[in-house]
């Protein structure tokens, strides 16, 4: 019980540092191999420049909820698909992601730099759920997009697509 | 557990608001595609994102087109091939666009997205030739092809009047060829140029009794070793329930001819996929692993009987597999 936890050091793009259990960190693939690459180094911080203070917080949350799952295999991008299609978002995830758009879309982005697919996964579930079901004219407006169709584009591709639609 | 947790030394709100905002337009079209990928199943989705914006079409029409279904409205599924792991939506149609030439322009160029496609019953009206009026689709890109035959051209098999079947005619090269269904293989109209290409062909059958001719691939190419050179692997599929009241000579037969096809393929490798379970006259039901090793056997004898050597007995054998189904499925190479 004495034993020291092993910990590594993030530093985010606004300069704040986090100590973080070895396990918890090794859930990013990419912070796994540098931490891989730094060996021993005691006290050495990883930068991670791309991810900002609120979301790595954010993000350790789900890493800490997950430090006890087995690590996907690197690299098993067949079994990965199916694995990916047919789970569902657990009720946990589900919960945990349940922020506001800009804050999805970040964590969607770091979990991409940092190299957590299941995390990714939840994200990008997420963003194909909201999206099921919808318009075109209500996907725009919840995603902010401007319809750069003419009426009679928009109605050819319509037309096109309409076999599946049936 | 409360002390396992991440301890953070520091953290302020500052930097927050000076960051770009993100939104879905902004992130990097491989994630946007991530995202589209778990709709894949959701044909209405996506073709809903297509109208969205010109952005959004270029990237979700190709994944819109990759996979297309070709099903006659009022399809049904024979019961008997209760195992057809695809057609969980089997609504999707196609075909409509195929009866008018005036779809060609806009269509042919979306037919390069297809990487997959699957004909469901290939015994409808579109595919005839009769109509001058209509086109011949071609699939540059295609993969796989998915076929499920009831009566494969029926008309031109009942007349022995061989039309060219226009949807198959753009296809020449596949990888992976599934070919569904209880038929005379030499008979349907899959143009032997699609059966010499692809490295794996998968026959989904009720059953192995000869309602069909063997071997599988067509006469015509099975004595031919060259226009096979491509195909390492045949798979056959007999869904459950597969008892059989009698090991038929047939069987010893059917597998014999594959060996033989073995014999011209090194590399080529043969796996059976069902449960094979034989309930003799007398005694009980025999299991798999029973009814496998009495084939094996009675393959040993008749091969040796027919002059082949110890040695090429058991390579043959040894590229000889037979799966139970559930284990073929769980077994994540297939």
């Amino acid at each position: 019980m004495a034993e020291k936890k092993q910990t590594v050091i993030l530093q985010t793009s606004d300069d704040e540092q986090f100590t973080v259990e070895k396990v918890v960190a090794e859930r990013s693939a990419m912070i796994k191999s540098m931490m891989e690459d730094l060996g021993d180094q005691e006290g050495q911080a990883i930068p991670l420049p791309n991810v900002s203070s609120s979301v790595l917080t954010k993000i350790l949350e789900y890493c800490d909820h997950h430090k006890t799952e087995p690590l996907p295999a690197p690299d098993a991008n067949d079994a990965d698909d199916s694995r990916r299609k047919t789970s569902e978002i657990g009720e946990w995830d589900s919960r945990w992601i349940q922020v506001d758009q800009e804050m999805l879309f970040e964590i969607i982005l770091a979990a991409n730099y940092l190299d957590i697919k299941p995390l990714l996964d939840v994200g990008c579930k997420t963003v194909a759920n909201m999206i099921k079901g919808k318009t075109p004219e209500e996907i725009r407006k919840l995603f902010n997009i401007t319809n750069d169709f003419t009426p009679e584009e928009e109605e050819q591709i319509r037309k096109e697509n309409e076999w599946a639609e049936e | 557990m409360g002390q396992d947790r991440f301890s953070k030394q520091t953290l302020t709100s500052r930097s927050i608001q000076s960051e770009p905002l993100v939104s879905l337009s902004s992130l990097p079209s491989e994630l946007i595609i991530n995202i589209v990928s778990h709709l894949k199943d959701d044909r209405k989705a996506l073709s809903t994102l297509c109208q969205v914006s010109k952005s959004f079409d270029a990237l979700v029409r190709p994944v819109l087109w990759e996979h297309i279904v070709l099903t006659p409205r009022h399809y049904t599924p024979p019961s008997k091939w209760a195992f057809d792991p695809i057609s969980n939506n089997p609504k999707e149609v196609l075909g409509g666009i195929f009866v008018s030439k005036r779809f060609e322009n806009s269509y042919q160029g979306l037919l390069g997205h297809v990487k997959i496609l699957i004909i469901r019953d290939h015994t409808v009206t579109w595919f005839k030739t009769k109509d001058a009026g209509r086109w011949t689709p071609s699939f540059p890109n295609l993969r796989t092809l998915d076929i499920t035959s009831s009566n494969p051209c029926l008309n031109d098999h009942s007349s022995r009047r061989k039309t060219p079947c226009r949807l198959l005619a753009g296809i020449a090269n596949v990888d992976y060829l599934i070919v569904r269904g209880g038929i005379d293989m030499n008979a349907i109209c899959i143009p032997s140029v699609i059966w010499k290409s692809p490295k794996e062909i998968i026959g989904i059958v009720p059953t192995l009794f000869p309602s069909f001719d063997p071997p599988f691939i067509p006469a015509k190419l099975g004595n031919d070793v060259e226009p096979l050179r491509n195909l390492l692997s045949l798979v056959f599929i007999v869904p459950p329930p597969s008892i059989y009241e009698t090991i038929s000579s047939y069987y010893t037969f059917f597998l014999i001819s594959f060996l033989r096809l073995a014999a011209g393929h090194p590399k080529l490798k043969v796996t059976f996929v069902g449960e094979f379970r034989y309930l003799p006259n007398q005694g009980p039901m025999l299991e798999h692993d029973q009814v496998v090793a009495d084939l094996r056997r009675e393959l040993d004898r008749k091969l040796s009987s027919l002059g082949w050597k110890a040695e090429e007995v058991s390579e043959r054998q040894d590229r000889l597999e037979f799966w139970k189904l559930q284990d073929w499925l769980d077994d994540g190479r297939h």
